[in-house]
């Protein structure tokens, strides 16, 4: 019976100690939450790294997925925050659908920049699979058609805690935190 | 052990029924002008955008599924019911190109097709989506090209049972309760 007592008990402790995701920034470090092994200046790899104006890019940020409007809108930088759809009905209800003929194609978004009003597009680039899987952010300022900023991670070990693909964005944001806090 | 194999049968042999049972596309029931269900009051409508009926009227776009074409006729309400292949091989045939092949269409493109051929609304199953409650629900959206929004969502808490086709006849009851309303 006391063993089992004691058993019950350390896998309470090891419940407890597993990592609290939020996509709310711990306000003790300034970042979002990671496990350990994810600790965004060790892991993360920054690839392109351009020195922008901060109110050139500030305007609006076009991400991917609903997913990402919730971790995005703690980064505290953009005015506003758009999915991609979201977006493009923006477009369409803004009466602009004719000349810019589709934004899924970068012709399409440095027309839409030009035209509608300008914004920064957060593309989530994913390649391989288990460990050798990679996973990165890429932000593209498409009047000026270039990447100002990319960056790379190798999977992290299993948190069997949440095992939802969603933690894996986290060390990435808080690389992207680094790069935004930067510009001025 | 034999008993063990008898159970184990008998639940697989249920278990492939489940996708047996699939509901056959209902007429109108001409008593209540709606489709028979048990399920009627579940259904939470999400989205209501008052339009324009005779645009509305024009044309519904269905996934390619005999049973989402079926039933689009049986609402009574559409001047023309299509599904995406066909339009997609419409605006072929008009010279211009559409891909809704994937979760996100293009919508620029649709917008275009909507000015080209004529307007439509195109109507999406969402299958087995958690809402802000973690509740699996199932539902129906209606998204206009022209308006560039969703005029029409609701959903139903459907469980893991939404391949049962049952569970549409309520949310095609409510699309019906809207579509009545427009002028």
């Amino acid at each position: 019976m006391r063993k089992k007592l004691l058993l019950g008990v350390i896998v309470l402790l090891f419940n407890s100690c597993a990592t609290q995701y939020s996509a709310n920034l711990n306000p003790k470090t300034n970042y979002f939450n990671t496990n350990v092994f994810n600790d965004h200046k060790k892991r993360v790899t920054v690839i392109t790294d351009l020195d922008v104006h901060a109110d050139s890019i500030r305007h609006l940020l076009i991400v991917p997925n609903e997913s990402h409007l919730e971790i995005a809108k703690n980064l505290d930088f953009f005015h506003d925050l758009m999915t991609f759809e979201q977006f493009e009905d923006a477009i369409i209800q803004a009466g602009l659908a004719d000349e810019i003929k589709s934004i899924r194609n970068r012709t399409g978004l440095h027309q839409a920049a030009i035209l509608f009003r300008p914004f920064v597009v957060l593309e989530h680039v994913g390649s391989g699979f288990g460990l050798n899987s990679r996973n990165g952010f890429r932000l593209y300022d498409p009047l000026n058609e270039q990447v100002i900023f990319e960056n790379e991670m190798r999977e992290g070990p299993f948190d069997p805690s949440t095992p939802t693909p969603i933690n894996s964005y986290f060390p990435l944001y808080n690389s992207l935190l680094d790069y935004l806090r930067k510009q001025q | 052990m034999k008993k063990y194999m008898y159970i184990v049968s008998v639940a697989l042999l249920l278990g492939s029924c489940g996708l047996l049972i699939r509901s056959k596309p209902q007429t109108l029931d001409p008593k209540t002008g709606y489709f028979g269900s048990s399920l009627y009051g579940r259904v939470t409508v999400i989205t209501d955008i008052s339009v324009d009926a005779t645009i509305l009227k024009s044309l519904l776009v269905v996934p390619n599924d005999e049973y989402y074409a079926e039933m689009g006729k049986n609402l009574n309400y559409f001047e023309e019911v299509m599904t995406y292949h066909q339009l997609e091989e419409k605006m072929l045939e008009l010279g211009d190109t559409l891909d809704l092949r994937f979760q996100m269409p293009d919508k620029l493109k649709l917008n275009r097709a909507a000015k080209l051929y004529k307007p439509f609304v195109i109507l999406e199953k969402r299958s087995l989506y958690r809402d802000a409650h973690y509740v699996w629900v199932t539902g129906l959206s209606v998204y206009d090209p022209l308006r560039g929004e969703i005029i029409f969502e609701n959903r139903i808490p459907s469980g893991d049972l939404a391949y049962i086709k049952g569970f549409y006849f309520p949310l095609f009851n409510s699309f019906l309760e809207y579509l009545r309303k427009q002028k």
